[in-house]
């Protein structure tokens, strides 16, 4: 336990850090220099020393983004912990208590939407629903069939497809930034959000990313059969290597429509689901 | 150190603008998009655009502030959270360009300044950047001039036409 607290720590300290890697690379691809490594803690400490100017509906907006960092901050804890024991059926309890705490995490985004008496944000919360309803059901599923021990390494290996799709759009990234979609809701779930606010509202954006790429990292280890401190360390180290792949992914598809984004990602995941339930009950 | 300018400490390596169109020909927003593109890459210097004043800590704005935009105008810079930093770029953003006596603008922001101070709303810094349409590496060196990362280059002088 004190190993996955002290894991879970040291990553959300670096998660910021892989972030700014993250803008570095893109950068790179575009031919530019790009902002220093550090640029997403600078961004952060910046907006804790700015004004804040409180929303119309500020003390349920404010209300929510705490809960909404402090959940997911437990989040990633728990995923650390969980990696401590691998995704086995002695860890299923706290599986279920993980997949908990992200929709908790998504639930607290929409009332932080609505509250803040804004058509834009108000746009972006509905979003932020659609996305919820297309993904998060498939994660908690895969992630149990995974956690279940049952099935064969084919079916395993379907089920973590699964798993690693849905768990890219809980990273929120292109094209499943749609509840935030800077260029045509102007920030959305985050358009009244000011100074201090709005810098918890970025770490939570950070956390969300590092909660994404560690579980896709949990998933693929699973797959290699690791458990106890070899998954641990696995899911660790292989965390920055899943957040680049993300982000290269996130580069490759670009923007798409709004409601095209969620009619695939639904018709995917629905299909991917066919096949991992298909699989377990066939005994493949 | 004053208050002032311990915040824009904290802001110069994170500056977050916000775009600002009064009723501009275009040809400065233009120059204002060409400046956040990769070419000049303005990101190395932590220079990011967003979409919400809320979000802002300069705001670019641009063209002479006509009647239409003006109560919209008062409203982003209000929604703006302290410390207020504007930049006026153009001959149009400074002064009203070719239009400064026209009736259906204001005439430049040093005349909007006016209007905010009357509407309560507080200005910590401004700097005027001209040019017809003002030039890109002018926006980068104003923003910079702005937060006090640079010196100015030039010094202010006041002339008056004599009586006689
Ligand atoms: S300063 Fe010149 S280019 Fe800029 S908005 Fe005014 S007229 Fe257009």
């Amino acid at each position: 336990m004190f190993h996955s607290v002290v894991a879970a720590l040291v990553s959300l300290v670096l998660a910021p850090i892989y972030d700014g890697i993250e803008r570095k690379m893109r950068a790179a691809v575009h031919s530019r220099i790009g902002p220093p490594i550090l640029q997403t803690w600078y961004d952060i400490i910046k907006l804790f020393t700015k004004e804040i100017v409180v929303p119309l509906g500020g003390t349920w907006c404010a209300l929510a983004t705490v809960l909404e960092l402090i959940v997911l901050a437990s989040s990633a804890v728990l995923l650390m912990f969980v990696a401590g024991i691998g995704l086995s059926p002695e860890g299923i309890f706290w599986v279920i208590v993980f997949t908990v705490l992200v929709s908790a995490a998504s639930s607290l985004t929409i009332l932080r939407s609505v509250s803040q008496n804004n058509v834009y944000s108000v746009v972006g919360g509905f979003r932020e629903f659609s996305l919820v309803l297309s993904a998060e059901p498939f994660l908690i599923m895969s992630l149990f069939l995974l956690a279940s021990g049952a099935g064969s390494q084919i079916s395993r290996a379907v089920a973590v497809a699964t798993a690693i799709v849905a768990s890219y759009v809980v990273s929120g990234r292109v094209p499943y930034d749609i509840a935030e979609a800077e260029p045509e809701l102007s920030a959305g779930v985050n358009i009244e959000l000011s100074g201090p606010l709005l810098g918890l509202a970025t770490v939570s954006t950070v956390f969300k990313k590092f909660v994404s790429a560690s579980l896709t990292s949990l998933v693929l280890v699973s797959l290699a059969g690791l458990s106890g401190w070899s998954s641990l360390a696995a899911t660790f180290l292989l965390t920055p290597a899943t957040w680049i792949a993300q982000l290269i992914l996130s580069v490759m598809l670009g923007r798409s429509r709004v409601d095209l984004a969620v009619k695939f990602l639904y018709t995917l995941l629905f299909t991917l689901s066919i096949l991992t339930l298909l699989s377990y009950g066939l005994g493949l | 150190m004053s208050n002032l300018a311990k915040a824009l400490k904290a802001i110069r390596k994170s500056i977050w603008v916000y775009h600002l169109n009064s009723g501009s020909c275009n040809a400065c927003d233009i120059e204002v998009l060409d400046a956040l593109t990769p070419y000049f890459d303005v990101e190395r210097f932590g220079v990011k655009l967003v979409g919400s004043p809320r979000h802002a800590d300069v705001i670019l704005l641009t063209g002479p502030i006509t009647r239409e935009s003006l109560p919209k105008v008062v409203r982003a810079i209000r929604a703006m959270p302290r410390p207020r930093l504007i930049l006026a770029l153009g001959s149009c953003g400074v002064g009203g360009g070719i239009w400064w006596d026209s009736y259906s603008t204001t005439g430049g922001f040093k005349k909007l300044e006016d209007i905010l101070r009357e509407n309560g709303v507080e200005i910590d810094r401004v700097v005027y950047v001209p040019g017809c349409p003002v030039r890109p590496e002018a926006i980068i060196y104003g923003i910079l001039l702005l937060l006090g990362a640079v010196e100015q280059k030039s010094k202010r002088v006041e002339v008056y036409a004599s009586e006689s």
